[in-house]
């Protein structure tokens, strides 16, 4: 499909089908009553791995490490995360290495049970620190970055579960700096400290 | 050429004329009210409004359902309303509490000089169609925008930073030539008012500032400095406003200043000219009621608009300086349910280029009447205008008159019917073509141009139907057709063949004078807007254009996408949380007065924008998220305007009240 027509179906889609996007939004509302917001938080450091990668062809990724914090906010959970990474150049070139920071939310299948299902949609910024000497141009950059991400997770214990994710990400610089990433680990379930969820509330 | 099926009607203008002159004597001898009359379901209300996170008016109008507002340099903004004034029209004039503001110069609004901003408004609405408008002016469309009351002391302001995607990142190592992209900001607005529920004091100040590192620009900015010279605007409006409101009268006085440094873009030469532009403008409104029937009211405007030139590599325009003043006094007797005014006023033009000031102005009268009914509500105005240029020792008697009807059924159906016919020029001041009928001398903006014929008699007809349905409490269809027959045009005649912005050689442009044709705008919507859950408009637009073989009205009129969705859902929820989505669809259309190398053909362009917000620290603080352009495609409206990409933007904004 070329890009012209793929902008037709978003702009058909996006124009046609708001009023069933409000309808899923009024559902949603309605089933969010009685959830208790911001009540615990899910705390996660995990190994990433990318596995797939574009527009950033002359540098190759190492292993990123990652902090996830997500607590529970209507019918899903409000998610924020820090990555760091480093990118190996080829050739002469300076190494890369990135930090981004997210925030987002993700629509849960069922936060209490021992299955879930958690997959959304987060936004922040990439930190591009290039390996040059201090005060040369170009030595430090930024840009928007968004991130799809599907996890999976599987109840352990009453606090503790092991999960799988997994990430698109797009860096909008130019050319756009696509990844796909996977990361596996464990996450903690604690509850708010109440001036914390005071506040996030 | 696109004839459309209109042929047979066309060949009978006679046939239509009268069909006008019957409307036209059917509203005024019915009479009639309007404000109902008028009402259209194109706007914004408070909800939605704040959700947009908009610090800017052009950031606001931007993708508002029904309306064609855009930019093809982010700063000077083109109104297009319906587009039933053409590509170059003038568009709607902007109304802020009743009271017009005319900020129209170099065939721009100056939109960021107006003393408003999203921030202070608590509705918007957008009427279609000519409108006679106080200062003796003939508006094609207006955009009404209502204030917030101001109760006690209130000190708030607002702060927007749009940063747009597309910087190069680590590319930079790779390719040195790699530039980083527009910055857009700080725009803002800060207010101090206090009011009482009859005086209201605002002292306000907008200021913004732009980087604009597009390539199309820095690349023209480049060749006009012949150096690496990036392109920052920047922009300071302070203004002051005071107005008294009781049962018996009302006063709303201001005044104001905005000094934008930096470029304008002007479309016919293809230049971003080194500008100072600044704008000093003053405005008092004042009706007082004398007895049970009879009211009497003044109107006085001013506006002083001038441009100066830095420095450059290739010769730039000389100092232009526009005066404009206008005066008015009216008397209205009767009720509220059947009115009829009577208004007399003078206006006066001046402008300056070479150190030769040349002048224009003259006496106006009008005449409009109302009358309300239970189920029906007709109105009827007349204008007319004797215009002396002091130079060339000429008058011009112009003449202008608007009806309409309405018919409101007690289950709020409505059926709503507008006519209106001009006859003379009815052009704002700043208007590219009536400077140059004026003795404004555009040879050193556009390049040469062929000698200017005697202007012709412009006419024009025009015709609205409205009617909307409600469905339930709080959903509404509507729908309009809007029809448009101009003669004796008087037009920009030219073809770009090259490249913007390439060395002194600029497009040769000609002038042509009684161009005719039709144009169409028929569309459809729907409404809901609830207090309670989202509130939802949808519209959409189909224009069509028959130009009757007129080759120079059928460029003139042909930039518009003939086909147009435009969709918001907004909703503000309980504990403060806010968002809004507005989509747009535009079917490709084309630039005929460009050729190649020139980007003629846009092709279909989606734009989606999504904001979240907040409120926070009890409502005093707010701040809002906005992702504009997500489809993450490049836009670009115009052969040589920016391109514009995925965007995000941050507004904060706070707000002390104390009663």
């Amino acid at each position: 499909m070329s890009r012209t027509h793929s902008l037709v179906v978003i702009a058909t889609v996006a124009c046609l089908c708001l009023p069933l996007l409000v309808l899923v939004h009024i559902a949603s509302a309605q089933s969010s009553e009685g959830v208790d917001e911001f009540s615990f938080l899910r705390a996660s450091v995990t190994g990433s791995h990318v596995f797939r990668y574009q527009g950033m062809e002359s540098w190759s990724p190492d292993p990123g490490a990652r902090l996830s914090v997500s607590s529970p906010y209507g019918i899903g959970l409000l998610r924020l995360d820090g990555e760091y990474r480093g990118w190996q150049p080829e050739g002469d070139l300076p190494s890369v290495r990135t930090i981004s920071i997210l925030a987002g939310w993700g629509l849960a299948s069922d936060r209490d049970g021992s299955i879930e299902l958690n997959a959304g949609l987060m936004a922040g910024n990439t930190f591009m620190l290039m390996d040059l000497p201090k005060g040369a141009p170009g030595r430090f950059e930024s840009e928007i970055l968004a991130v799809s991400f599907v996890r999976l997770g599987r109840r352990i214990s009453s606090s503790l579960r092991v999960f799988l994710e997994l990430r698109a990400q797009r860096v909008f610089t130019r050319p756009r700096w696509e990844l796909i990433d996977s990361s596996a680990g464990v996450s903690i379930d604690m509850n708010t400290p109440r001036w914390i969820q005071r506040i996030l509330q | 050429m696109k004839g459309h099926n209109m042929s047979s009607f066309l060949s009978r203008p006679v046939c239509s004329r009268f069909c006008i002159v019957c409307l036209l004597l059917f509203g005024a001898l019915s009479q009639v009210d309007s404000a109902r009359a008028r009402q259209s379901n194109l706007g914004l209300d408070e909800v939605e409004i704040s959700s947009l996170g908009a610090v800017r008016l052009s950031e606001m109008l931007r993708l508002m359902p029904g309306m064609e507002a855009w930019s093809n340099d982010r700063y000077t903004q083109r109104l297009l309303g319906y587009g039933l004034g053409g590509l170059h029209g003038e568009g709607p004039s902007i109304l802020i509490d009743g009271v017009s503001y005319p900020a129209f110069f170099m065939d721009r609004t100056l939109t960021e000089s107006l003393p408003v901003s999203p921030s202070d408004l608590s509705s918007v609405q957008w009427e279609p169609g000519r409108r006679l408008i106080a200062g003796g002016r003939m508006a094609d469309g207006v955009l009404r925008l209502t204030t917030r009351p101001v109760e006690g002391w209130v000190a708030r302001a607002s702060i927007g930073l749009i940063n747009e995607t597309g910087d190069p990142g680590p590319a930079k190592l790779l390719d040195s030539t790699a530039t980083n992209v527009d910055r857009s900001g700080p725009a803002i607005d800060a207010r101090l008012a206090w009011g009482n529920g009859t005086w209201t004091m605002i002292a306000g100040l907008q200021t913004d500032l732009h980087h604009l590192t597009d390539e199309r620009i820095s690349g023209r900015v480049r060749r006009v400095y012949a150096a690496p010279v990036q392109p920052v605007i920047t922009q300071f409006s302070p203004h002051i406003r005071l107005s008294r409101r009781s049962s018996s009268s009302v006063l709303d006085m201001a005044v104001g200043s905005s000094r934008r440094k930096g470029m304008l873009f002007y479309e016919s030469a293809g230049w971003e000219w080194p500008l100072q532009t600044s704008r000093d403008w003053g405005r008092a409104h004042l009706n007082h009621r004398l007895a049970q029937r009879w009211q009497v009211g003044i109107e006085a405007e001013g506006q002083r608009i001038t441009t100066t030139n830095r420095a450059a590599f290739i010769e730039l325009p000389s100092s232009l300086t526009l005066l404009e003043v206008s005066t008015e006094g009216w008397v209205r007797m009767g009720t509220q349910a059947k009115s009829l005014t009577l208004g007399v006023g003078y206006r006066a033009h001046q402008f300056e280029q070479h150190q030769d000031s040349i002048s224009k102005n003259g006496l106006f009268g009008r005449i409009e009447g109302n009358v309300i009914r239970s189920s029906t509500t007709s109105s009827f105005s007349v204008l007319a205008r004797q215009t002396s240029r002091v130079q060339s020792e000429s008058s011009t008697f112009d003449w202008a008159a608007t009806t309409s009807f309405s018919l409101t059924a007690d289950s709020g159906r409505k059926l709503a019917l507008e006519a209106s016919w001009l006859s003379g020029r009815f052009k704002e001041s700043g208007a590219f073509m009536e400077l140059v009928s004026m003795g404004f001398d555009p040879a050193e903006w556009i390049s040469t141009i062929a000698v200017l014929p005697p202007p012709s008699r412009e006419q024009e007809i025009g015709v609205s139907l409205h009617g909307s349905l409600p469905l339930s409490e709080s959903v509404t269809a509507w729908a309009r057709l809007d029809g448009r027959w101009m003669s004796g045009w008087n037009l920009i005649d030219r073809i770009v063949e090259q490249p913007f912005g390439i060395g002194p050689l600029l497009p040769t442009t000609a002038f042509s004078t009684g161009r005719q044709g039709w144009l169409f705008s028929r569309s459809i919507g729907l409404d809901r807007m609830s207090m309670n859950g989202p509130r939802v408009r949808v519209v959409y637009q189909f224009m069509h254009v028959s130009s009757m073989g007129d080759d120079v009205f059928f460029r003139h009129t042909t930039g518009f996408p003939r086909h147009r969705i435009m969709s918001m859902i907004s909703e503000k929820r309980e504990g403060g949380l806010s968002w809004n989505i507005r989509a747009g669809l535009a079917s490709p259309w084309t630039w005929p007065e460009y050729k190649a190398p020139a980007r003629k053909d846009i092709p279909v362009e989606v734009v989606l924008d999504a904001t979240v917000g907040k409120d926070l620290v009890g409502g005093r603080m707010k701040t809002l998220v906005s992702f504009l352009n997500l489809p993450d495609a490049t836009l670009g409206h115009h052969p040589a305007g920016v391109i514009e990409q995925f965007a995000v933007r941050l507004t904060l904004s706070l707000r002390l009240e104390s009663q």
